[in-house]
């Protein structure tokens, strides 16, 4: 019998050839590794991807199972300026495939070879279609016109945050020459600017609007809705920052200091996006000081670049709103890596 | 004011908002809407199979894997038995893979409507279900991956089978004017060979060797996973078979005598690859099971899928010799068959116990 090495999976463990193992571990990379059409999970790489797919999977959740009966009942009794503003959250998050440019994520999942990473980003398409399940579920129940929340959604400070993301982003497709120091910035950039600097933070003034109201007890439903939405959000937050990560330690040639001041430059103003999002929003009426959620939001995206290893700007001592970080998995979002890591890892390097 | 229907709910709509989304939405060449375009609803049956897919949501981790696993330690498994398992197994944790890839990377590309984007990315995301209940096989089974892999390397008759659907597909990773005829004919044919050729007959080889075994109580739980996988599959050629369906009706310039025999020759090259792997890899008789019978079976499904698509049958009046395996894949009987249980996906542990008799 071949030489064999054994590996553990969870409460499993199976043996590989080596040889063969040995092999196929050496191919595997974020980028430019050998493109299996077979899908060769064993050996793990990248045992956080596989946790992480584990991890999502077990927290599958359908947005129609979430009542919005209290939702349903309130919505009508309150104040206009508390419909506007939950409105406006709606036709904002229809835009989700826009603002987040979901299409790059496609792009950058076509380019990564290992399959343990084309299996985790494999669930976004999953996750597309949550975001969809959610808007049929709250425009269906609380009977709400979803063209009058897209007009309210038009409004300047939406636009342009599409078109910041859409000028920063670089040209990438199924052809694209991954090779090259410049190429592979470029899929580092489009992950740091979609990911970190678009859906995590952008729209979080109106999301902090909507947990506001729900710890009032307004709209309860919605709140719990928006609290699972940012736990997948979470989730790629965490994909995106160790797939970020890995391609550093890869490919080290990609991170000079000019290129993380080029990203930590694109936090900074996505930060200012977001603060004039919150100036043209009645943040007020949903019971938030809009002086504090801008520091709120500076001290979400240094968490944001620090996940990243990128130097924190504005350095804020604690959380402004302690109680907005449980519903935004703030506490949580950095350890998910760490808590899922006991997943065996025995199959390091050094055995090979 | 009107309003738009979407399986149980009802969403208010501006009337002439919800034209200019209409009119904005075609299978191929329509103009992306931006924000909620799902309502008004132009292609209702891919909500309704989108709405049907996910109550049949499954998780690998449901399905108990014991008595498969006792099963393969034992003496009552042949080796020949387990080979198939294997084979099943290395040449599904390819195809499931090429088959997302493709969903992903050319037809959601392509498609420009909302409700048809969802059902695609739904389709997606069942071959990313059925990779992972593959990965839970052999680690259940305490099986060599690699093993799995190599029982591949330098067959010729998979190999064939596999670059029969892979360089169509890449060929279409690219952008093309959908404006253009020959390149209408194109993805056209991309949705034909990836619903009915490839999901649609030649799954069928290795889902016919795989549910034999369960049938004789072999496997129970790898046969549970695959038949979950085929009530999947059931609904993908139903959709693939719609959306071709509808770019005909909607680019019938595409549909001349000519392109129709194409696709019927490429039918009948999909039926020779399969019955060549069938006849080099599947050892038939050690399931109870003779090889005209098996090859009679794939023109039996192959000439179905051609009718369904309005095209003519390669054979004709052909008869199913499998009137059991019929049972197991016909998609109305599965869908009856789960009916009021399949929401309940977080306790579908209780699929678990079906025998034989409901089938």
């Amino acid at each position: 019998m071949a030489d064999t090495i054994t590996i553990t999976l969870g409460e499993r463990t199976f043996d590989l050839d080596r040889e063969k193992a040995e092999e196929a571990y050496a191919a595997k990379k974020v980028l430019n590794g050998r493109n299996s059409m077979f899908f060769n999970i064993l050996p793990l790489k990248y045992n956080w991807a596989y946790a992480l797919y584990k991890e999502m999977k077990n927290s599958h959740w359908e947005p129609a199972e979430v009542s919005v009966n209290t939702d349903i009942a309130q919505f009508s009794k309150l104040p206009e300026s508390c419909q506007q503003l939950y409105k406006t959250a709606l036709g904002a998050f229809a835009r989700s495939q826009e603002l987040f440019h979901s299409h790059g994520i496609y792009t950058v999942r076509d380019l990564v070879t290992a399959p343990e990473l084309k299996l985790v980003f494999g669930r976004f398409v999953h996750e597309e279609n949550t975001r969809s399940d959610v808007l049929v579920h709250l425009h269906g129940s609380l009977q709400i016109n979803p063209m009058e929340c897209a007009s309210l959604a038009s409004i300047p400070a939406f636009t342009a945050k599409e078109q910041f993301v859409a000028s920063k982003l670089s040209p990438l497709d199924h052809d694209t020459d991954t090779t090259t120091t410049a190429n592979k910035q470029a899929v580092a950039r489009n992950i740091f600017l979609i990911n970190q600097c678009m859906e995590g933070t952008q729209c979080f003034s109106l999301w902090a609007s909507l947990f506001s109201l729900a710890a009032q007890n307004k709209l309860p439903g919605t709140g719990k809705v928006f609290n699972k939405l940012i736990g997948d959000i979470t989730f790629r937050l965490s994909l995106f920052d160790q797939l970020l990560q890995e391609m550093v330690s890869e490919n080290p040639d990609i991170w000079t200091s000019e290129f993380k001041d080029e990203l930590t430059g694109y936090m900074v103003d996505a930060v200012r996006m977001e603060k004039e999002l919150i100036a043209a929003l009645p943040v007020t009426d949903a019971g938030l000081d809009p002086e504090a959620l801008g520091i709120y939001i500076e001290y979400l995206s240094d968490e944001r670049l620090a996940a990243c290893n990128l130097p924190r700007q504005y350095h804020h001592a604690s959380s402004p709103f302690p109680w907005l970080d449980v519903q935004l998995h703030l506490a949580s979002s950095h350890s998910a890596a760490v808590a899922s890591s006991t997943l065996d890892n025995s199959f390091h390097d050094d055995d090979l | 004011m009107t309003s738009a229907t979407l399986d149980k709910y009802t969403i208010p709509v501006d009337a002439d908002k919800a034209e200019q989304i209409l009119a904005k939405k075609k299978v191929l060449g329509g103009q992306p809407t931006k924000g909620f375009g799902l309502a008004p609803l132009k292609y209702p049956w891919a909500y309704e199979i989108y709405s049907n897919m996910r109550a049949n949501h499954w998780e690998p981790e449901d399905i108990p894997m014991q008595k498969d696993v006792e099963q393969w330690r034992s003496d009552e498994i042949s080796d020949v038995e387990r080979w198939i398992i294997k084979m099943g197994i290395g040449y599904f944790s390819a195809a499931e893979g090429i088959v997302g890839d493709n969903m992903i990377h050319v037809i959601c590309e392509f498609v420009c409507a909302p409700e048809l984007e969802l059902v695609f990315r739904r389709h997606a995301h069942e071959e990313n279900i059925h990779a992972d209940s593959l990965v839970y096989m052999v680690s259940s089974l305490g099986l060599n991956p690699h093993e799995c892999e190599a029982i591949f390397e330098g067959v010729q008759t998979v190999q064939e089978k596999t670059d029969f659907v892979v360089a169509n597909s890449r060929s279409l990773r690219r952008d093309m004017d959908m404006s253009l005829t020959e390149n209408k004919q194109a993805l056209a044919r991309n949705i034909f060979i990836f619903g009915q050729c490839m999901e649609g007959t030649q799954f069928y080889g290795l889902f016919g060797m795989i549910l034999s075994l369960y049938r004789q109580n072999k496997f129970p739980g790898i046969g549970q996973m695959f038949r979950y996988t085929l009530r999947d599959e059931s609904n993908h050629i139903e959709l693939l078979r719609n959306l071709l369906s509808e770019i005909v009706a909607e680019n019938p310039e595409i549909w001349t005598d000519d392109f129709k025999e194409e696709l019927r020759q490429t039918m009948a090259e999909a039926i020779k690859l399969e019955k060549n792997f069938i006849r080099d890899c599947l050892p038939v008789a050690a399931v109870g099971l003779n090889i005209e019978d098996f090859h009679g079976y794939i023109d039996y499904i192959a000439d179905r899928r051609l009718i369904s698509c309005g095209l003519d049958p390669l054979v004709g009046n052909t008869k199913n010799p499998f009137p059991w395996l019929a049972e197991m894949i016909d998609i109305k009987k599965e869908q009856n068959f789960f009916e009021g249980r399949v929401t309940e996906y977080q306790k579908s542990t209780a699929l678990g116990n079906i025998d034989d008799d409901d089938l």
